[in-house]
């Protein structure tokens, strides 16, 4: 399958296709671009599927243009449309830090990650969905994407939902509770209401939602 | 592959009182007997509807035993939890009875579990993603690596308590879910509810607060309908995230919700254009049956599971997650 692209737009190739939307890297007005588009969803009335894909779009949009004022790198939005509920946005080189977990540097990058994550959460805008996947190491950089479920929160809940989703994704590598401090030493040095969020991290990881025991017990224990 | 084994099942979580009998290998449908209790007013009083069960089940003792000969029960299993408690304690006190009288073995099942494998039984699913929705649950789940895996849940009420609540405040009695099915399809209106899905959970308190605000005030069949086509989108999305993420290819759904005709049709509508597919199964066994209960006491008697009678306390908060499911291949016949 595969979505209409806005014109002038020449899909290069396919980055990747999930639930709701599907990523495109396109050569635009001479640059390499990312066109994200939600596709339309037939099991919903039509109505409803046309605000939720609307709401969406420009909430992402806003999200990335917004992190970028907190000081956290994200692609550039370069045009949104909320009618065909696409956004362009600039192509970041580089790769996920998810490919680097077993590098030399992964410990230092995930500390550095910490450290976005707090200047992102003191501005008041949770990621969603924080995985070494959606982390693109570009250089000396750290650019954040994927905020699809990304919102405007300054809940110490969803806060410390954001970390939990990254631990978790953390959680079968050897050195797991070095990279965790390591995480959480970078997010104290730039997070406002760090205490707080940590102490609800520790709730949350005994609420064993979707965890395995294991990973329950190496959270909880101080 | 052994003698086909035969089991009884007891099932009384809340308010259905139900016996089964599975035969398997082959997976056949012996018998089917149900009771279902009603509430006079407002919802399930756990000690009336146990008072239902406990008056109704000798009558429904006498139709299984009417229909099929007890004496060829390998296996005596009943629904532990999760449940009401009052009501769980007469399935268990029955299915204790009965494995004492015929000197068989006792299985205590779980409700969600045996939810789930009746449909796989019946659809001959093979690794499905599965929507848990009943009066009191709302999952998503995979069985994998020897474990059910919850995905996805709700994170306050379930989606049945959703309907069941509204219908309530509303005037349409309970249980809400088919006058809610009936009303829906006399309105094509739609009345803006909160969508609140967060990655793969879901929530329904705040439709259920504005839905309070709006009773009386807008055509209860707009409500109905916007209930329908707000919550189960809702429910289908993550669903959808589920089976891209662990890129699936088949789809269930399991309990009692599954029985409204438009959750099931836009399931459908996800699977095709995602070139997957939705199994769907005869109506009757969405709803809570003593049939799933048989078949799920199969599944763990296989599994090496016996409760001695004076171990086998119901457990009420039990979690599908202290479950092992069946063994692969198990739907193959």
């Amino acid at each position: 399958m595969s979505s209409p692209l806005p014109q002038g737009c020449t899909r290069i190739r396919t980055l990747y296709q999930g639930a709701e939307a599907i990523v495109d890297l396109c050569e635009w007005m001479g640059m390499k671009v990312v066109v994200k588009t939600r596709i339309p969803k037939g099991y919903r009335v039509k109505e409803l599927d046309e605000s939720i894909r609307k709401s969406r779009t420009v909430r992402e949009a806003s999200i990335l243009s917004s992190a970028k004022k907190a000081g956290v790198e994200t692609p550039f939005v370069y045009h949104v449309n909320p009618v065909e509920n696409w956004i362009i946005m600039s192509y970041v080189e580089g790769e996920s830090l998810r490919s680097l977990q077993y590098s030399s540097a992964f410990p230092s990058l995930v500390r550095k990650l910490g450290s976005i994550i707090g200047m992102l959460h003191s501005a008041g805008i949770v990621h969603g969905d924080l995985t070494p996947a959606n982390v693109i190491v570009s250089g000396e950089r750290l650019v954040l994407i994927d905020f699809g479920l990304g919102e405007y929160s300054n809940e110490v809940e969803k806060k410390a939902e954001d970390i939990y989703t990254l631990v978790s994704s953390l959680a079968s590598l050897p050195n797991y509770e070095a990279l965790v401090n390591l995480f959480l030493e970078g997010y104290r040095s730039s997070a406002r209401e760090s205490p707080r969020v940590e102490e609800r991290l520790r709730e949350i990881s005994m609420r064993g939602r979707y965890v395995e025991r294991e990973l329950r017990r190496r959270l909880a224990s101080p | 592959m052994g003698e086909p084994l035969t089991c009884i099942g007891f099932e009384s979580t809340a308010h259905t009182f139900g016996i089964g009998v599975v035969k398997y290998p082959p997976f056949q449908i012996i018998c089917d007997v149900r009771r279902t209790y009603r509430p006079v007013s407002g919802g399930i009083h756990p000690s009336e509807a146990a008072k239902h069960h406990v008056d109704k089940a000798l009558e429904a003792l006498v139709e299984t035993v009417s229909k099929f000969d007890v004496k060829q029960v390998d296996v005596v299993a009943f629904a532990r939890g999760p449940g009401l408690g009052p009501c769980l304690r007469i399935g268990a006190a029955l299915a204790r009875m009965l494995s004492l009288k015929l000197e068989k073995p006792l299985v205590g099942v779980n409700h969600a579990a045996s939810h789930i494998n009746i449909a796989r039984a019946l659809t001959r699913a093979v690794n499905p993603v599965v929507l848990y929705v009943s009066g009191g649950n709302t999952q998503v789940l995979h069985a994998s690596g020897g474990r059910y895996v919850i995905l996805g849940e709700t994170e306050d009420i379930s989606v049945g308590n959703l309907i069941d609540v509204f219908a309530r405040k509303a005037g349409l009695g309970f249980p809400g879910g088919p006058r809610v099915m009936e009303l829906a399809s006399k309105s094509s209106r739609l009345v803006k509810l909160p969508y609140s899905v967060k990655g793969m959970n879901v929530s329904f308190s705040g439709m259920l607060t504005m839905l309070e605000s709006l009773v009386g005030k807008e055509p209860v069949e707009d409500l109905c309908f916007s209930i329908q086509e707000t919550a189960f989108s809702m429910l289908i999305e993550v669903s959808e995230r589920a089976m891209a993420m662990l890129g699936v290819n088949e789809f269930i759904i399991a309990g009692g919700v599954g029985a409204n005709s438009r959750l099931r049709q836009m399931a459908g509508e996800m699977c095709r254009e995602r070139n997957t597919v939705f199994k769907d199964y005869p109506v009757e066994y969405y709803a809570d049956n003593g049939v799933m209960i048989a078949w799920e006491g199969i599944i763990q008697y296989m599994l090496g599971e016996k409760l001695a009678v004076e171990d086998s306390t119901v457990k009420p908060r039990w979690r599908i997650t202290d479950v092992k499911p069946p063994p692969t291949g198990m739907y193959e016949n």
